[in-house]
């Protein structure tokens, strides 16, 4: 792949890891982080965002099924019409593995908002998701993320719980001038670890005492993992059976630390890769399957624990692909659906059908831009001007 | 780790040997070490630092200002001579006698700071290299003559009107018996015999005036006794090589060596009339040090000098290798303390342990620290390294991790990088490899290279990699 920009491969390569157990920022906080928060995070938004990677194919996820075109152009791979859920309205339904996003629209706490993209769309992976992780234009090259940015406006200095990134490398959209964001690989293995080092100090990780050793260094050597550990705590026997998805287990994780009052703002996650440029529908299915199921199971508990209005969930993808198939698959596309759960959103599906006669290149074109739907996000949930995050559109309004 | 990588790392530095013991086994391989010359000619830097009674006594002749600027310059020559070392440490295709320089240099402590002088320093570095695998008993008698630690240890204070214990009670405590097996009278008695060997043109010399020539009495023995009196006496004792063989094995083997290993290699040792070079053969042919992977924390030379062997890197300029050292807390010709380096687990604190990760985060980024943007990421430089930095700095070739190429499957490159550097691999380290470099890594495609450096890195990062 060649590469413009030595930041590119900065950006590929990072993946700062402390050994599997838990990453940390470049540079730990000198400073402790501040008092645990007193009390849930009621009375402040968390927002959870999930990327879907690889480009996840929109039209087959929302789907136009009244439409002939869609059939039209999809003669290989279209959902047909008697498996659409047909719960949403004027024409549009969902992938058949989506049934937990057609009960959350029925519920009114899903919005949609459709034809998501930017203008002169970007059809590499890595270019597009690092346009929507900086929030940069197609011909801008940023070296922060949108949400870093807004991290470095908001966060005290020396905290390094602004986000919290279940993944197994750093998301760029976290990443800002400060370290604010933290990036954990294997929660569960943490959790198991941080209780190994609270219950008995003596009792060795490892047989091998200089292993035991370091790995305590760098369990230790991270400030926020007190904060954790008592969130975890707080949180322990409240947790409702989650599906044995990683999308579950990290939504799960994430779920115990927002009920055990973790004063985190941001959790990010990922799911993917939905690049499926041949078996479509076999890998589709099984990745909106778990999406489902994971999202699902997250919504219930943060319904049960009366926690919704204060959670926003955002799920988006770098593209869409293709409106028209090839044998078995897609290939990259433009604009796509994005997703919005829980949050007190209006539950509404925003912009129109995919619209088959303004096709640019064979992709559907955009109707909104990325950049407003984080705006809107930005002032209405996260309570800071989009500009301090570097976002200069207007906000969408209808979402929330 | 397999074998040859393990020995590799142990009897060196990095993976550099790991071919040549695969193919001539670590029995000759050790016998090629043990035979390769001590070849490190007297660094060009070192003109103008002071090596004889004259220059020296010039120097205390400078005025204020013109000594500052001397020791400005002094330092710089130090440091320079501490970067040359490690280059050689990198690039010697037997690094065993480094290795074993560094030991001495670790045992027979001197630190330049104090030293002042880099020309003597160098002539200590020079004799270690000379003797590396030569007589425990005889090095000990030539350390008592060389400038740099008649100085560093203040014999060249020691009178026989004003006595200074100091070369006297290092000699028994930290260099040959060890506290316990002497008395404080030995000590002074020591230091009596010790009184007028103070700086030579050609090493120590004894110094009529400040001599004492009356009897002394020294673990038991009494005699006018002298320099090399003394090592007599010591290596007679029952005791001596105890001590040293406790550090030889805490650099080879573990850093927690038990004690009957440690009384093993004693006795042999005292067999062998303390010579280093049966100890090292009796090393490679003993289960003990065969099967003692994970038993040593990483020291930070060594460390570094793994990673840059693994990104293809040279050892970066001054500076950068200066601020790395000082920052994991060593630095070459500059122990701490005349105990030296204690190794082990004193090496790494949550902080060093951060910073030896960034150190995998610059070169798995494909950043060279021959720029200046590495520079920034290091601590503050002193104001005379950043003078040199101008000079020194220049694009260095990118790092470019060393893997093999032929392979194709995820888990076969798994096993080729784990098989290098992992003592042992956790179920947990597996699984992380595993989603690190997928089922369904593709090794034809463009960003192949790209994604078996990430998960080298990663690898890098671990726990496991701190320790060998």
């Amino acid at each position: 792949m060649t590469m413009t920009t030595t930041r590119r491969n900065f950006l590929k390569l990072v993946g700062s890891t402390t050994g599997g157990l838990l990453m940390v920022p470049k540079f730990l906080p000198a400073m402790p982080t501040p008092g645990l928060y007193r009390g849930f995070a009621t009375d402040r938004n968390v927002l959870v965002v999930i990327q879907l990677n690889g480009g996840n194919d929109g039209l087959n996820t929302f789907i136009p099924y009244e439409s002939p075109q869609y059939y039209d152009f999809r003669k290989a791979i279209a959902i047909p019409k008697e498996q659409v859920l047909k719960t949403a309205a004027d024409g549009m339904g969902w992938h058949p593995a989506l049934s937990g996003f057609a009960d959350m629209q029925q519920a009114g706490h899903l919005a949609v908002i459709q034809n998501v993209g930017y203008p002169n769309p970007n059809r590499s992976h890595f270019r597009s998701i690092e346009i929507w992780q900086t929030a940069s234009s197609e011909s801008e090259y940023l070296s922060t993320g949108w949400l870093g940015r807004y991290l470095d406006a908001t966060c005290a200095p020396g905290n390094a719980l602004g986000a919290l990134n279940l993944d197994t490398i750093d998301n760029p959209s976290l990443m800002g001038h400060d370290s604010h964001a933290l990036t954990m690989q294997d929660p569960q293995r943490f959790e198991r670890l941080l209780k190994g080092m609270n219950e008995t100090k003596d009792d060795p990780f490892d047989e091998n005492p200089n292993l035991d050793f370091v790995r305590k260094l760098m369990l230790g050597s991270f400030e926020g993992s007190e904060q954790i550990a008592g969130a975890l705590k707080k949180s322990l026997g409240t947790s409702p059976t989650y599906p044995r998805y990683k999308l579950a287990q990290n939504l799960s994780w994430m779920a115990r630390l927002i009920k055990g009052g973790l004063p985190t703002p941001v959790y990010y996650t990922g799911l993917g890769s939905f690049d499926t440029h041949s078996n479509q529908l076999g890998k589709q299915k099984a990745l909106l399957t778990e999406l489902s199921a994971s999202v699902k199971a997250f919504y219930d508990d943060m319904v049960a624990a009366n926690l919704l209005d204060r959670v926003t969930i955002l799920i988006f993808s770098e593209f869409g692909r293709r409106v028209r198939d090839n044998s078995s698959g897609t290939d990259h596309g433009a604009a796509a659906p994005l997703f919005v759960i829980g949050g007190r959103n209006s539950g509404k599906i925003i912009g129109s059908n995919p619209d088959f006669d303004t096709l640019v290149q064979g992709d559907l074109k955009h109707q909104y831009d990325f950049r407003s739907v984080y705006a809107a996000v930005l002032e209405q949930k996260l309570g800071v001007d989009p500009v301090q995050a570097g976002i200069r559109q207007e906000v969408l309004r209808g979402i929330f | 780790m397999k074998e040859p990588f393990f020995l590799s790392q142990r009897l060196g530095f990095t993976n550099a040997q790991a071919a040549t013991i695969e193919r001539l086994g670590v029995r000759k391989f050790l016998d090629q070490s043990l035979a390769s010359p001590p070849a490190f000619p007297e660094p060009a830097l070192l003109a103008g630092s002071p090596r004889t009674r004259d220059e020296l006594r010039a120097v205390r002749q400078m005025s204020q200002d013109e000594k500052v600027k001397y020791a400005v310059k002094e330092r710089v020559r130090a440091v320079g001579l501490a970067h040359q070392w490690l280059e050689k440490m990198h690039t010697d295709a037997y690094p065993l006698r480094e290795k074993m320089v560094l030991f001495w240099h670790n045992h027979f402590v001197s630190d330049v700071q104090k030293v002042k002088v880099s020309y003597a320093m160098w002539r200590q570095n020079a004799l270690f290299r000379e003797m590396a695998f030569g007589n425990y008993r005889e090095l000990t008698r030539k350390i008592l003559y060389d400038n740099a630690m008649l100085s560093y240890l203040d014999n060249t204070q020691n009178k026989a009107n004003k006595l200074n214990e100091n070369l006297s009670r290092e000699l028994l405590e930290l260099f040959t018996l060890g506290v316990g097996h002497y008395t404080e009278t030995d000590i002074k008695e020591g230091a009596r015999a010790l009184a007028g060997l103070s700086l030579g043109d050609q090493g120590g010399q004894y110094y009529r005036f400040w001599e004492d020539n009356t009897p002394k009495t020294y673990l038991g023995k009494t005699g006018n006794w002298k320099a090399d009196d003394l090592v007599d006496a010591i290596f007679e004792h029952p005791q001596a090589g105890e001590l040293l063989m406790t550090k030889f094995l805490k650099y080879f083997v573990t850093d927690t060596p038990t004690d009957s290993l440690v009384k093993d290699y004693t006795l042999a040792f005292r067999k062998a009339d303390f010579e280093i070079k049966p100890m090292l053969e009796k090393l490679v042919q003993d289960e003990r040090f065969l099967q003692s992977q994970g038993q040593k924390i990483k020291d930070p030379v060594s460390y570094l000098l793994q990673l840059l062997y693994e990104f293809q890197q040279a050892v970066p300029p001054l500076p950068y290798t200066q601020a790395y050292c000082n920052e994991q807390g060593m630095k070459l010709l500059n122990p701490p303390n005349v105990k030296g380096w204690d190794g082990g687990k004193s090496w790494l604190s949550s902080q060093k342990l951060l910073q030896r990760l960034n150190v995998v985060t610059l070169l798995a980024s494909g950043k060279s620290f021959g720029t200046l943007k590495a520079g920034r990421r290091m601590e503050q430089l002193p104001e005379e390294m950043k003078a040199q930095l101008s000079q020194e700095v220049k694009e260095g070739t990118k790092p470019d991790l060393r893997w093999n190429r032929s392979l194709t499957k995820n888990k076969a490159i798994i096993k080729d990088l784990t098989d290098r550097h992992i003592f042992a691999v956790s179920p947990d380290l597996q699984r992380d490899c595993e989603q690190l470099l997928k089922y369904d890594f593709d090794a034809s495609s463009a960003t192949a290279h790209q994604s078996v450096t990430r998960l080298a890195e990663h690898i890098f990062k671990s726990p496991e990699f701190q320790i060998y």
